[in-house]
């Protein structure tokens, strides 16, 4: 986050008008109907970046359960915000940008819809904030503290963990509750002296 | 008789003699109606952990000086604040332990299950249900394990007055109670080698024949009595013909006068044991104060607004540690007031003040301990009640009650004291008076 990017909103915007074709089933082995690793590779193209090797990009043609398939939707629509004009003259963000999209995406893609992440403008903030972390970027106008603050609270990883904790939580204490409520347990043990 | 365990589920370590003489017990012709069926409930695992905190109890540093904490309190209290849900889920834990907030009775009341580590195993797990005498009642998780390293504690008070506990096929310990409701039972335990622990109820309606009582403790000629001040006055009244080596009192505050007269009727030291089923055992009478007894106990003397109180200052007790794994207490207010003098290798509390014996008088001019209040009252939603008999056996309640809850009082009180008790209702609104909020006092001595 140490360099200033792009306005937010014109981001976000961008986002929510992203084209419903990237949001098509991904190209595998199996069917689908967009390539996603053409996409990823037509944008560094734009960049002026060296492509990745074939071996490099079998993963964004190889996804073979839901989970995967959402992650390589989720690049495509990353793909589409990065396409942003204010990004395209910018090729000493290629690196970062392809990182991003080989690794970056991989926690959100289990716990947000790729759909949700275009349609929903709290989730759309996300996408966009957490795309500009990774490129070390951050919204015009935001301090580092901002931006890091209001990324904390989108955060959809550390909500779904906070939520998994909070279950486990409710299990342990009704697991518990169940233990001190069998008849063997009243029963007790010997004590040996008055309280 | 409950039978929902069998022995081998009571005693997984029993061995020949020890059936031999839990049969002999439970078949003895002068024994009590015994009316529950528990056991110690070790096995070789539980047992090798009670010797192990015998073993620490023997080796482990025990005491500190005021404003210092002892080596295994930090890592305790980090494992606390991770892997307990109660600790846990408090929005602040200072680094500073005395800036850590106070806990309190209610607090276990409301959620005992968030005090149970993480990790630990709860398929074992047993429940201590207690009315106390100071009233509102408890439920404490538990491992069977745990009322067994009461053993060692006591043997270390007892060892303080050349006593020792030893244990073997043979009665060691009879716990005498005087109450109108509590449990007679008969159990062994492996710690001590096989010996018999029995609890009896010296109330005479509990046994066949009132004469039993004293032929049937005579014979069980233990090693120790434990009980409480109210109890003991009524051992006291038996013509028996053994006398014990020691008796370790607990439950409430045993006053000198009774205690002189115990020691010399007995013809043993009469050891008051201050303990907590939250804590189990704090500390025990030693010549001029209480010794802190568990190597892994922090004891504090803090003022109302939850300071500490500098060596020889009065204030309220509260505790750190515990016998308990899955009760772990941290800054827990006991509501018993003493000083603290760490003039001595282990710490001492001074002036020990705890919970008052209180006993009533029923309208036909039987005595009962506090505690038969207690049971009767244990469904009823009080969180402030307050019972004052006088002189005159009339009754005077301080309740946060309604109308239909202060009937319900009266109706209870009228059935235990007998209808002939005039009973005074005052509903305390929320102008509740200070101090305790359950709190019992009487004009009636024994």
């Amino acid at each position: 986050m140490e360099n200033e990017g792009p306005l937010l909103e014109s981001l976000t915007h961008r986002l929510a008008e992203c084209p419903p074709e990237f949001l098509l089933p991904p190209r595998t082995p199996s069917g689908g109907e967009i390539d996603v690793a053409a996409i990823v590779c037509d944008h560094l193209r734009a960049l002026g970046a060296p492509l990745p090797s074939g071996t490099e990009l079998v993963f964004l043609r190889s996804a073979v359960d839901p989970a995967a398939m959402n992650r390589l939707r989720l690049i495509a629509i990353a793909t589409w915000l990065l396409h942003d004009p204010w990004f395209l003259v910018r090729a000493d963000l290629a690196s970062r940008t392809w990182r991003l999209l080989a690794q970056g995406l991989d926690a959100i893609a289990r716990v947000v819809k790729a759909e949700t992440a275009v349609a929903d403008p709290d989730r759309r903030e996300e996408l966009v904030r957490l795309c500009l972390r990774e490129l070390g970027l951050r919204p015009q106008g935001e301090t580092v503290a901002q931006a890091t603050d209001r990324l904390a609270m989108l955060d959809s990883v550390e909500r779904q963990r906070v939520l998994l904790q909070t279950r486990e939580s409710e299990a342990r204490a009704r697991q518990v509750r169940e233990a001190m409520a069998r008849k063997a347990a009243e029963l007790a043990a010997t004590r040996y002296a008055p309280e | 008789m409950e039978t929902a365990l069998s022995d081998d589920r009571l005693f997984p370590l029993l061995d020949e003699d020890g059936r031999r003489l839990l049969r002999r017990l439970r078949e003895h012709p002068h024994a009590p109606r015994y009316n529950y069926r528990t056991g110690e409930r070790l096995n070789q695992a539980s047992l090798a952990s009670v010797r192990a905190y015998a073993q620490q109890l023997s080796t482990e540093r025990r005491g500190w000086q005021f404003g210092q904490l002892p080596p295994w309190l930090p890592p305790f209290l980090a494992r606390c604040r991770r892997e307990v849900p109660f600790y846990r889920g408090l929005p602040e834990w200072p680094e500073d332990f005395f800036a850590l907030p106070r806990l309190t009775r209610q607090q276990i009341r409301r959620q005992p299950w968030a005090f149970v580590v993480d990790s630990a195993d709860v398929s074992d797990l047993v429940v201590y249900s207690t009315s106390g005498t100071t009233g509102t009642s408890l439920r404490l998780p538990a491992w069977p394990e745990v009322p067994s390293r009461y053993l060692p504690l006591i043997q270390l008070a007892l060892a303080a007055n050349d006593v020792k506990l030893e244990g073997g096929n043979r009665v060691s310990i009879v716990q005498a109670c005087a109450q109108r409701e509590t449990y007679s039972l008969v159990s062994v335990s492996s710690y001590l080698d096989g010996a018999a622990f029995v609890k009896v109820n010296l109330l005479p309606a509990i046994w066949r024949d009132p004469q039993d009582r004293v032929l049937f403790l005579d014979d069980c000629d233990p090693e120790i009595y434990t009980g409480d001040p109210f109890a003991f006055s009524k051992l006291m009244e038996l013509p028996l013909r053994t006398r014990p080596k020691a008796l370790v009192c607990a439950a409430a505050t045993l006053l000198p006068g009774l205690r002189r007269k115990l020691e010399e009727h007995f013809a043993c030291p009469v050891i008051d044991l201050y303990s907590m089923n939250e804590s189990g055992p704090i500390a025990s009478s030693i010549e001029n104060g209480h010794e802190i007894l568990p190597h892994n106990l922090y004891v504090e003397i803090l003022s109302e607004d939850g300071r500490p109180c500098p060596p020889g200052a009065r204030g309220e007790i509260v505790v750190t540690g515990g016998i308990n794994p899955l009760l772990p207490l941290v800054r827990y207010r006991t509501g018993d007031c003493a000083s603290m003098d760490y003039g001595f290798p282990h710490p001492r509390l001074i002036g020990f003040q705890g919970r008052s014996p209180v006993v009533f008088r029923s309208g036909s001019g039987e005595l009962f301990n506090s505690v038969d209040v207690s049971i009767a009252l244990k469904d009823l939603p009080l969180a402030f009640f307050r019972l004052h008999q006088h002189a005159d056996g009339s009754l005077r309640v301080q309740a946060d009650c309604d109308a239909q809850v202060g009937e319900a009082i009266k109706r209870i009180l009228g059935t235990l004291f007998g209808p002939a008790v005039p009973i005074t209702v005052e509903p305390v609104g929320n102008d509740m008076p200070q101090g305790k909020p359950i709190r019992y006092t009487s004009e009636i001595s024994f």
